[in-house]
């Protein structure tokens, strides 16, 4: 193969990513999650990260902090008035200096570059085996449904996959610097996904037990790798022990409360048929690595896989597709296996169809991604997740810069695109609307109720001995045609028989 | 003489000139075909609230001269603003097969709702007749454009009516306000504020699922049964329900039952191969309470 074909195919396989990212880019402050890291990178930008809220000191009901965190968020335990994220911290971190460099659009710079990354990350571990398998893993992990799916958000997966493969590939690697540049990256992985943290002592195993290598070469090699990795999960503790009041504790809560046997079954049935969904039945060949390939590469490479499992399998059961995402950290591995297995057994037998064979399965492979991601909505969450910065953007324009908006699903979004105060209505004490109406106005904000049409029912059965729930008038606002905005104010207005009107937004 | 110029540099310059006409002339519209019949568009108000259902009255002339009307031609009608900016459809199949029309003119009625998210304004009713497998329109003549219109108004909302329970969250089909659409379940509510005097519900439904028996629908104020509904399947239908205002009690606000029967489940409905697990009774897209 020429020897300038490598790298601009790689070149191009990237560009193709990076395109997928610009065009189908869903880049916003959404549900949970993406809410979670978008806020905190602005908190994290701005410097200001537990900053007590006295509306949460004042208000009068019960558990009134828990009803002031947005999506993503609870009340920080350390601190009384602020808010602390549910998810890890990492990511935040990485993305605010984007944020404080560029603005808002230039934080979500980082979601492509860690998918560039990733690919990059690929090709450098297959290429450990042979150019040829790195670049067809390349191509093969660039057109992987879930990282399609979860490339176009901000969400840790990707960056925490593409981290964890960089630390792998300069791992296996003999340079002098091998160790060093592996434990800098398994610290940002760490940084960015804590529980992946086994990941890590697969790594340092493998370092420590290189057969080829002395034992003292190796216990230095460990040892400045365990250093690195040691400095991420200082800063992990750090940041909990701040935000949670303990160096332990999570956003996600007791580990008894998410871990248990009894998922390991359903997790383990649901794990390995999406994992056979989006990587094919040919990923069950990875199993056969260690019987063709490098025994410590191999072993490695099964290892890492087996420990991200293992991470995943006793956690909470989901039942959703896209939440494959948890194993993705394992995914350029398995794949690099995978083809650097069928790679050797072709070579065995024709040493000259090696490339080809390796192309024609993983352009098939990535027909196979690229179909699998378009039928899981991967390039649709764009228009999916419009909805947020939309009514943001209208609760921006329309409502007041007062406005208390009571909300739920968008309460994320509101913070981020309006930059209003919200009340989350399903963490609100369920006797206490209209008290917490009324508290908003003897603040000096205008209270607003912004429900999905969905959450309505919800709603009224939540606070079912509040007038205000029946959501008896006309909103003032009605986008899109989900999303309605009702002033409580004009419920008493409108039963006087004054008329109301509403602004339909399409 | 600054510039010489041989045979040659002429024909060059012939065969330019020659191209920019022709590829101006390509920016043409065709010249119209001669028409096939006429269209009268008579709406029945000259103002409607958004929101609000309005009747229209259709009325159609085939030419002696011209051949019949498909067997599959149906009827289009699109409404557009003072601009011409296409606002929405109502596509139909008309009560008599066009294939049927002949030189007398056939008229009908046709209620159509005025999507709720309508600017106020005035706008134009153009209808037509179209092959419907594959759109193409045949000639007609609009005989009364000038008249053809009516004027929106902000939609009232003194009469607001409310999705309580039993209802699913709003759907639509994007950038068609006129597609907007909430699943029902077995039982659901609607509410609206008491009328002063007798008044009109008008609700459009449909049931698109044909792997499902035809729903009927029963409308109720407490144990009182207001109208019965036999949902058409695959047709999106606006009925009209009266609301004697003796029979709507003395509360401040009205309580209206709809139950469904039979609901379904996508996901357990046999031929569907949905992973929809709602409980599915018929699809609403509009409703409205007014006075007649």
């Amino acid at each position: 193969m020429p020897r300038l074909l490598i790298p601009l195919a790689l070149a191009g396989i990237c560009a193709a990513l990076l395109a997928v990212t610009v065009r189908f880019g869903s880049f916003v402050a959404g549900g949970s999650d993406s809410s979670c890291y978008v806020l905190q990178a602005e908190r994290w930008a701005a410097g200001r990260l537990l900053t007590p809220d006295p509306l949460a000191l004042q208000a009068p009901w019960p558990d009134a902090e828990r009803a002031f965190a947005p999506a993503g968020h609870f009340p920080a335990p350390p601190v009384r008035g602020a808010i602390a994220p549910i998810c890890p911290s990492g990511l935040p971190m990485l993305m605010a200096p984007f944020r404080a460099a560029g603005g808002r659009a230039a934080m979500f710079l980082f979601f492509p570059l860690c998918g560039i990354a990733l690919v990059v990350a690929t090709y450098w571990l297959g290429a450990r085996l042979n150019p040829v398998v790195g670049l067809a893993s390349a191509l093969v992990v660039a057109s992987n449904p879930i990282v399609l799916y979860q490339v176009v958000q901000p969400m840790s997966d990707v960056p925490a996959a593409a981290f964890w493969t960089l630390a792998v590939a300069a791992a296996v690697g003999r340079g002098p610097r091998a160790a060093l540049v592996a434990g800098a990256c398994a610290a940002v992985a760490i940084l960015i996904r804590p529980n992946l943290l086994p990941l890590g002592v697969v790594v340092g195993v493998y370092l420590l037990l290189q057969p080829d290598r002395a034992w003292r070469e190796r216990l230095a090699r460990g040892a400045v790798y365990a250093g690195c990795c040691a400095v991420g999960c200082v800063t992990v503790a750090l940041v909990q022990w701040r935000f949670y009041g303990s160096p332990l504790a999570s956003g996600y809560g007791a580990v008894g409360d998410i871990f248990a046997v009894a998922h390991v079954a359903p997790n383990a049935s649901r794990y390995g048929s999406w994992l056979l969904q989006t990587q094919t039945p040919l990923v069950l060949l990875a199993l056969a690595a260690p019987f063709v390939l490098p025994r410590g590469f191999a072993l490695l490479g099964v290892a890492l896989a087996a420990a991200t499992f293992g991470v995943y399998l006793p956690y909470l059961v989901f039942e959703d597709w896209p939440y494959v995402r948890f194993l993705l950290p394992a995914m350029p591995v398995l794949t690099v296996l995978t083809l650097g297995t069928l790679a050797t057994m072709v070579q065995r037998i024709s040493m000259r169809q090696m490339a080809r064979v390796l192309g024609a399965v993983s352009v098939v492979l990535a027909a196979h991604g690229l179909w699998a991601a378009q039928s899981h909505q991967a390039f649709a969450l764009r228009r999916l997740e419009s909805i947020y910065p939309r009514t943001g953007g209208e609760v921006e324009r329309r409502l007041p810069r007062n406005a208390l908006v009571v909300t739920s699903r968008y309460s994320g979004s509101v913070r981020y695109y309006a930059g209003r105060e919200t009340l989350v209505w399903d963490a609100l004490d369920p006797a206490s609307l209209d008290r917490a109406v009324a508290f908003g106005r003897s603040q000096g904000l205008e209270p607003f109720f912004m429900l999905d049409s969905a959450e309505e029912e919800a709603f009224r059965m939540r606070f079912a001995g509040s007038d205000l729930a029946r959501l008896d008038w006309p909103p003032r606002i009605e986008i899109a045609p989900q999303v309605r905005i009702y002033e409580p104010a004009a419920r008493e207005r409108y039963q006087r028989g004054e008329s109301i009107a509403t602004e339909y937004v399409r | 003489m600054l510039l010489t110029s041989g045979p040659r540099q002429w024909r060059f310059l012939a065969i330019a000139v020659t191209a920019v006409f022709a590829l101006a002339a390509c920016g043409k519209d065709e010249a119209p075909a001669s028409a096939a019949g006429a269209v009268t568009v008579t709406p029945q108000r000259t103002s409607v609230d958004a929101g609000a259902p309005i009747e229209i009255q259709y009325g159609f002339t085939r030419l002696a001269s011209a051949p019949a009307f498909p067997a599959d031609a149906w009827v289009f009608v699109h409404v557009v603003d003072d601009a011409g900016t296409l606002l929405w459809t109502d596509d139909h199949q008309p009560p008599t097969p066009p294939s049927t029309w002949g030189s007398a003119e056939v008229t009908y009625r046709r209620t159509m709702f005025v999507p709720r998210g309508t600017r106020p304004g005035h706008v134009r009713v153009e209808a037509g007749v179209f092959v419907r497998p594959d759109g193409v329109r045949i000639p007609i003549a609009a005989a009364n454009p000038s008249t053809s219109g009516f004027d929106i108004m902000p939609a009232s909302n003194d009469l607001f009516v409310v999705f309580g329970d039993g209802w699913h969250a709003a759907e639509r089909v994007e950038q068609q306000q006129a597609n907007e659409w909430r699943w029902s379940k077995g039982d659901a509510r609607l509410s609206f504020r008491r009328p002063s005097r007798d008044a009109v519900l008008s609700i459009e439904i449909d049931q698109p699922v044909t792997q499902v028996s035809r729903p009927t629908v029963e409308v109720r104020i407490g144990s009182d049964l207001l109208a019965s509904l036999y949902v058409n399947p695959l047709a999106r239908q606006i009925y009209r329900i009266p609301l004697p205002v003796a029979r709507l009690g003395t509360a401040p606000t009205v309580e209206l039952n709809v139950h469904v029967q039979p609901t379904f489940v996508p996901a357990r409905t046999a031929g569907l191969g949905s992973q929809d697990t709602r409980e599915l009774g018929v699809r609403v897209f509009n409703v409205h309470v007014g006075f007649p």
